[in-house]
């Protein structure tokens, strides 16, 4: 099974690209992995005006409940 | 025992994929993998099943069963105990999926986002149900993974980790599919984040499956993209050439998308060919087709499903591999017939409960399938659920509320009786659909009748109507169009088309025309009037205007086998035996399974004096359809007086006399 190594995922740009969506798992966690370390924001607000909203996650809501307790 | 001729097979499913859409992109260069790839292999037609809806045709397409016997019928349905409803899951599927066929034979295999496969199968191999990678349809909601997504479980974690979200994604994802996104007001348009959540959710299942082929051994690879057919109900109306009902801003925005979505699924087929290596086999297939022309519907009716209106009846299939033939084109396959292939792939027996057929036209040198009765009795463990699973209702509870929450299907408001009511109906007249492609029209009646009983729908009388008329059963079928007339006043075409039929079944064909006739002059460029013009005109022996009739229908559809068929045996009439020829074969190949195609084919060779091709052609009619008395009779004159086989003529003679005759003779008593 070819496998994509390290060294083939030196210049990820912060903002992602097909490219890598294409990739798979390697190009993925690369990307994500890249933002991590860079603490990247999503400036794009023009293009998809969303973002997560922990309190709409029913689980995150019983964890903060819990902590509360 | 057949042998083997698969080391490994991954199979690639891309729902709603169209050569029509493919081809001019392949043409251009925009599809190089799949170019390359056709080029190195076999590519044809898929024909797909009635009702055209995915859970049910690619449960089809895993099993080789039709849905009365695999059990997916639509989206959702009742509970065990019939007092709620639950969407479809992997534990409404009755009969062995592939992976539960390879898991008793001792291999491996991966499943990811087979629709429907939740909860997760037990097997020998990865498993990521469909409910993997859907978002909610809140897209900024990161919901969590629903319990047994991933089997081993252990995966749970790295599947978790690898999926994309609308709001990761940047212009540099999205700037392809719609250029000029900047110029959107999001507030007001929400289209652009439909497709984030498309190409996320597209994204989500290549991530699992890459993952999957790169860290586990597997035999099968099973995975399933959703991303054309989403793109395609959100976008294709504005995909070139532009429709009258679109706006010019419109179609400017979001022109590309569709476009767009398929180069995607280009580019992640380069990476999984690249996983695979050379010596996997690959086959890639869709359920159907999508109409991207002049046949696309500007409106759909108010129903459930009714966006399968925009699917066209054929799909995709190509495959390549070691043992398979290059750059070929295989005709007349169907979504039956894929299960059967990949376990002849396997060297594996063909269970004779499968309707289809493995297609060995993609080999180099094909050799005789092996068969058994059924997959079903066979023993051992093979990943399914168990019974108990099949049948807890706290589950499908579970499930239910699940969905409901994330936003896959509406809540049942506030008469839940009604709502399963609803769901039972219409998985009814789902069922009536499976027996009517079946030709099991004694089958479907009883359903159709209970069904329009309850509820005096228009969809359920027009297909009871249908089914009458198949059963020649024209008194029956007039009763339900007068009500039908009452229910829907202003379907005044559809009623005269409806009427035409009947009149046809009675012999009335004065009448039959006039009300077609009537029809035409409201539309005239609806296939279907032109087309039951051309047989009606053929019946009146009107060989000029039954001709003009078909070509019309050809100008507005030109891969419409019936009307290449009804020019083929206009022209057969006319003595243009070398036209016919040509149409006949046009007939076959977007419908291989047309024994009377077959059958005038060898008609119009034999007339020309083409002995060899019209033997072939004969001998196809009577495999296909093998009381054909007339393409026996001419194999007889054939063999008998041009190949002077006397012993083949004989065995054809024999099998009417001891066949067909005793069957013509039961059919005049009765």
């Amino acid at each position: 099974m070819p496998k994509k190594n390290n060294s083939q995922f030196q210049d990820i740009p912060l903002e992602g690209s097909l490219g890598l969506l294409a990739l798979g798992a390697v190009g993925i966690r690369a990307w994500k992995k890249k933002r991590e370390e860079s603490a990247f924001v999503n400036e794009n607000k023009n293009f998809i005006k969303v973002k997560p909203e922990a309190k709409k996650d029913p689980k995150a809501k019983i964890a903060k409940k819990k902590e509360s307790k | 025992m057949s042998k083997r001729k698969a080391k490994k097979v991954l199979l690639i499913g891309w729902d709603a994929a169209d050569w029509k859409v493919i081809n001019p992109l392949m043409d251009q260069g925009k599809m190089p993998t799949l170019s390359k790839f056709v080029s190195e292999g076999v590519m044809g037609n898929l024909a797909t099943l009635d009702p055209p809806l995915s859970p049910m045709l690619w449960t089809t397409i895993a099993t080789g069963k039709r849905a009365d016997e695999h059990g997916i019928m639509g989206f959702i349905q009742s509970n065990a105990s019939g007092d709620g409803v639950t969407p479809v899951l992997s534990t409404s599927r009755k009969v062995k999926a592939l992976w539960n066929i390879f898991m008793q034979h001792g291999m491996k295999s991966n499943v990811v986002a087979w629709w429907p496969s939740h909860p997760a199968e037990p097997i020998d191999g990865i498993y990521v149900s469909n409910f993997y990678h859907k978002l909610s349809t809140k897209i900024d909601y990161r919901k969590p993974l629903a319990p047994a997504t991933v089997h081993p479980e252990k995966y749970s974690k790295i599947m978790d980790e690898l999926r994309v979200f609308p709001w990761e994604l940047s212009q540099e994802h999205l700037l392809p599919f719609v250029p000029d996104a900047a110029k959107i007001d999001q507030e007001k348009d929400q289209r652009l984040a439909s497709v984030a959540k498309i190409l996320s959710e597209t994204a989500t299942v290549h991530a699992a499956a890459t993952w999957a082929m790169e860290n586990s051994e597997w035999d099968l690879m099973a995975v399933y993209y959703d991303g054309i057919d989403h793109f395609g109900h959100g976008f294709m109306n504005y995909h070139p050439p532009k429709m009258d009902i679109i706006k010019q801003e419109d179609f400017n925005l979001y022109k590309g998308v569709v476009e767009a979505g398929y180069r995607f699924h280009d580019m992640m087929l380069e990476r999984l060919l690249e996983l695979a290596g050379g010596d996997t086999t690959v086959i890639i297939v869709s359920d159907h087709g999508f109409h991207s022309d002049h046949l696309r519907p500007k409106g759909l009716e108010k129903a459930p499903a009714a966006p399968a209106a925009q699917h066209r009846p054929y799909g995709i299939f190509c495959a390549k591999g070691p043992g398979i033939r290059k750059d070929e084109i295989v005709y007349g396959s169907t979504l039956l017939d894929i299960t059967p292939t990949i376990l002849d792939l396997f060297g594996l027996p063909i269970g004779k409960d499968m309707p289809g057929k493995p297609i060995l036209q993609i080999y180099e040198r094909p050799e005789a399938p092996d068969y058994i009765d059924s997959w079903e009795n066979e023993p051992g463990e093979c990943g399914m659920h168990s019974e108990e699973k099949r049948h807890d209702p706290w589950a499908e509870k579970e499930a239910m509320e699940q969905m409901i929450a994330l936003g896959y299907i509406d809540p049942p408001g506030e008469d839940k009786k009604e709502y399963v009511d609803n769901t039972v109906r219409e998985s009814k007249y789902y069922l009536s659909k499976v027996y009517m492609d079946g030709r099991k029209y004694t089958d479907a009646l009883p359903v159709l009748i209970d069904i329009f009983e309850e509820k005096q729908e228009a969809r359920y009388a027009r297909a009871l109507i249908r089914c009458y008329l198949n059963l020649n059963k024209s008194d029956e079928a007039m009763e339900i169009l007068e009500r039908l007339e009452k229910i829907h006043p202003k379907a005044k075409t559809q009623m005269q088309i409806f009427r035409a039929r009947i009149s046809l079944q009675k012999k009335e064909y004065d009448l039959a025309l006039e009300y077609l006739e009537k029809a035409y002059l409201v539309s005239p460029n609806s296939h279907v009037i032109n087309l039951e013009l051309g047989n009606t005109y053929f019946i009146k022996k009107h060989y000029t205007k039954s001709e003009q009739a078909y070509k019309r229908c050809i100008e507005i559809n030109h891969i419409d086998p019936s009307s290449h068929y009804g020019l083929g045996r206009v022209y057969l009439k006319l003595r243009n035996n070398q036209l016919a020829a040509e149409h006949l074969v046009s007939a076959i190949s977007l419908r291989y399974y047309f024994p009377v195609a077959h059958y005038f084919l060898g008609e119009a060779l034999f007339r020309l004096k083409n002995h060899d091709r019209a033997l072939e052609a004969y001998q196809i009619a009577v495999i296909q359809a093998p009381g054909m008395e007339k393409a026996h009779l001419r194999l007889i004159k054939l063999y008998g007086d041009i190949y002077k086989n006397e012993e083949k003529a004989e065995e054809h003679r024999r099998f009417i006399e001891e066949k067909i005759l005793p069957l013509i003779k039961a059919k005049g008593r009765a």
